[in-house]
């Protein structure tokens, strides 16, 4: 854990850190989803435990998200390395919290990086720290700073990995063999994506790719042809869905799996001549306990927290209880339709709710397949309507879900009064059953 | 480690001699070009080029109208009328591309309309038909009511020999006129430079040409048939009260046929007329609701509406005050077509259906 190690790759990650962050929120920027995304909605889905978390005013939410990029740069360059990081992390975690139906796994995972990062020493070397003599300049970096990345690489596709050893994934080739067959007009492969087997080929190569690679990565003699099978991998992803930035993130950060023979090469493509020599071994290690606490401690977390569905009974893809911050990446189809009655006075005089005029089309469509979502969703409209103190509202809705194309099926049991409905960590009980 | 790198290697190659050897003896055996060829050729256009045909008529009608002063040709020009009101009917849910670049449906069919507003313009006779001010003061359904002033059609024709009737002629006229060059340009883009990328986008991302059929069919369903056409009228939004003046069609009573033929030509466009469309698709795409192929329930839930719209003796706006249970069931019929269009068919066609433009995982 505190072998030392020669700097090239901690220093390179920190560099593709930056710029990934950076594009990806420039590229947030350019397409107006702050606007869309954070300021549009009149109603925010709020992450259980942090409905504190409000949307600033437009102007301070262009600020803040203007701050964020250029902590992305400072990162980039390495300057002002320790502020640039807990700014980063602070901003980035801050823009998630604010609405929950824009939750990603590849969010969370930069979330999680950008918290490490803080902690490691990745302006040591090729920084204007160093330039501008704000941080010694050092050579080595203990082994954890750069395991630790690798770790957390490894945690997103084993259970990425785990995730898809279900029996619909394996079995039926779902949801593949629903999301692959509308690529037929794609070059060359096209006319093969709507065949069965295709959707079963992909299914099993994917589970193994995820449950394997990062051991292949790990190892020198596959390195190589890991980081191909990678490239292969997310790129055909990113044609086939659209999930953005992710498959670009997965591509440059398994980079820090090879050698820092390899990271003085990409540094030397920018100038920066160094030698990679043997570590000096007398490493004054300050704290080393706890150093050891903390980073055991985070992921041990990471390697519980994806199994907390098992302390509940209901069906995983149909309650969703557990399924975020789990790695379950492009897991399930899942399509749905909520309708809400409102009733203001308590009597049977009702109004039927038009998702529209509180909601995003994006927002209505996570809202409709979350029983969370719906829930939250239903007090806010409860109390919009609701006429004075006095007189209670009542909620109902009217809600199908679909997974995997099998069917609408009712989902919320029908005429429970959502407003006696609290969100919480309890199993649910408010949803009819899974067939 | 040696074994698993052994294993990826022999399944990618297995993978990938698959893949070529397929390549050649496996063909989709479903063209969404064609099917998307279809749609524009044999559906959109031509529906278009209908309506554009009765509104030419309807603006012939009306100048005779004006000319003879009579009331054969008042009515005459009422018959031209309640054609090209049905004939709109088949063309709003091409709400994409040109459609949406000239907000056609804004222009033709927002309803209610505010009719002192139309008044005031009438007898100032100064006004701007495409300013924002006046988009609930135009379309079809200020046609509607200028139409429709009487209760009997006589008493409607007296209506235009009374004061200010140059006013009343030339308000029918420019409204005509506003909606024909709407059209005009939305026909002539289609006919131009729009078809080929209608036709050609066969992919699946968002602005895809099956995205923009499935997303515009799914709002329109949703918004303006299942909650304008019915919905808000019975009450939906308004405790159960019912709102009879918002029904479409509302002066001259045609709702419900307008309703009708609304339904019957999305059953038509859902089943791509006599060639491919959406409803082949999932064929092909072997989408099923329980042991039912999805196409078959959704086109039976078709004829289901269709049979509770005949139910209805009179038009809208006097069903949800006398049989309001039957304009009811029309509603709960609608409601199961929203499900089966948003969750059933949104799912069978999987990504194709991104409402908003953001990132997935």
């Amino acid at each position: 854990m505190f072998t030392p190690k020669n700097y090239h790759t901690l220093v390179v990650f920190r560099v593709l850190f930056g710029v990934i962050t950076l594009f990806s929120s420039l590229r947030f920027f350019a397409k107006g989803w702050i606007e869309e995304l954070y300021l549009t909605p009149t109603f925010h889905f709020k992450y259980f435990g942090f409905s504190w978390v409000e949307i600033a005013s437009p102007s301070i939410t262009y600020l803040l998200f203007t701050l964020m990029i250029i902590s992305s740069l400072f990162i980039l360059f390495g300057l002002f390395y320790r502020v640039a990081t807990i700014s980063f992390f602070l901003l980035f975690t801050y823009f998630e919290l604010i609405d929950l139906t824009n939750y990603l796994n590849h969010y969370y995972f930069v979330s999680l990086v950008a918290l490490l990062m803080i902690f490691l020493p990745a302006n040591i070397n090729f920084s204007l720290d160093t330039r501008f003599g704000l941080v010694k300049m050092k050579q080595t970096v203990q082994a954890w700073t750069i395991n630790s990345i690798k770790l957390q690489l490894a945690i997103v596709y084993i259970f990425a990995g785990i995730a898809k050893l279900n029996y619909e994934w394996l079995f039926q080739a779902q949801p593949l063999s629903i999301w692959l067959a509308p690529h037929t007009n794609l070059p060359i492969i096209g006319g093969l994506m709507d065949e069965k087997i295709v959707a079963y080929l992909f299914s099993f190569g994917g589970a193994l790719f995820d449950l394997s690679v990062p051991f292949l990565l790990w190892n020198k003699s596959t390195r190589k042809m890991a980081y191909l099978l990678v490239v292969v991998f997310h790129i055909l992803t990113s044609i086939l869905f659209p999930i953005g930035v992710f498959p670009y993130v997965m591509i440059l950060s398994t980079l820090i799996f090879f050698s820092s023979h390899f990271h003085a090469s990409i540094l030397k493509l920018f100038g920066h001549k160094s030698q990679v020599s043997e570590p000096e071994k007398d490493l004054a290690i300050k704290s080393k306990k706890t150093v050891e606490i903390m980073v055991v401690a985070f992921f041990i977390f990471q390697f519980l927290f994806p199994f907390r569905y098992l302390l509940y009974s209901g069906d995983l893809f149909w309650t969703e209880q557990g399924y975020r911050f789990s790695w379950r990446v492009m897991l399930m189809e899942k399509a749905g339709y909520a309708s809400f009655k409102v009733f203001p006075y308590g009597d049977d005089r009702s109004i039927t709710v038009q998702n529209s005029d509180f909601l995003t089309p994006q927002q209505e469509k996570m809202m409709s397949t979350q029983p969370d979502f719906i829930i939250q969703y239903a007090h806010f409209i409860g109390k919009h309507y609701q006429v004075n103190d006095l007189i209670k509202p009542i909620v109902n809705v009217d809600s199908y879900v679909s997974i995997n194309g099998k069917g609408s099926q009712s989902y919320v049991k029908n005429d429970l009064d959502l407003m006696l409905i609290k969100n919480s960590l309890k199993p649910i009980d408010f949803l009819e059953d899974y067939n | 480690m040696k074994k698993i790198g052994l294993l990826i290697s022999v399944f990618t190659l297995v993978l990938f001699s698959c893949i070529k050897e397929e390549e050649i003896t496996c063909q989709s055996d479903f063209d969404k070009k064609a099917m998307l060829a279809n749609y524009s050729n044999s559906l959109i256009i031509p529906r278009y080029e209908t309506l554009e045909k009765n509104l030419t008529s309807l603006y012939t009608k009306i100048n005779v109208f004006i000319s003879s002063n009579s009331l054969s040709d008042f009515n005459a020009l009422n018959a031209s009328f309640d054609s090209t009101y049905l004939s709109w009917q088949g063309v709003s849910y091409f709400q994409f591309g040109p459609a949406e670049t000239y907000v056609i449906k804004s222009v033709f069919n927002i309803f209610p309309v505010d009719t002192t507003k139309i008044n005031n313009n009438i007898s100032s006779g100064s006004y701007i038909l495409g300013s924002a001010s006046n988009t609930d003061a135009i379309g079809l359904p200020a046609l509607d009511y200028l139409l429709h002033k009487g209760s009997s059609e006589t008493l409607s024709f007296n209506y235009f020999t009374g004061t200010n009737s140059a006013n009343k002629k030339q308000y029918l006229l420019d409204l005509v006129n506003q909606l024909s060059s709407t059209l005009s340009s939305v026909l002539n883009q289609w006919n131009t430079s729009y078809k080929s990328i209608f036709n050609n986008s066969d992919g699946t991302s968002q602005g895809s040409s099956l995205s923009n059929i499935v997303n515009a069919l799914n709002l329109d369903f949703e918004k303006f048939i299942r909650d304008g056409k019915v919905g808000v009228p019975l009450g939906v939004r308004s405790l159960g009260t019912p709102l009879p003046e918002k029904s479409e069609a509302y002066f001259g009573g045609k709702s419900t046929e307008l309703c009708k033929e609304s339904i019957l030509k999305l059953k038509s466009y859902f089943k791509g007329g006599s060639g491919q469309g959406l409803d082949d698709y999932l064929i092909q795409l072997d989408a099923k609701y329980g042991s039912q192929l999805l196409a078959t329930k959704i086109n039976n839930q078709f004829d289901l509406i269709i049979s509770k719209i005949k139910a209805l003796s009179s038009p809208i706006a006097e069903e949800v005050i006398a049989n309001q249970a039957n304009v009811q069931d029309l509603y709960d019929e609608m409601q199961r077509m929203v499900v089966l269009l948003k969750v059933d068919l949104s799912s069978a066609l999987s990504i194709l259906i991104t409402y908003q433009d953001n990132d997935g995982d």
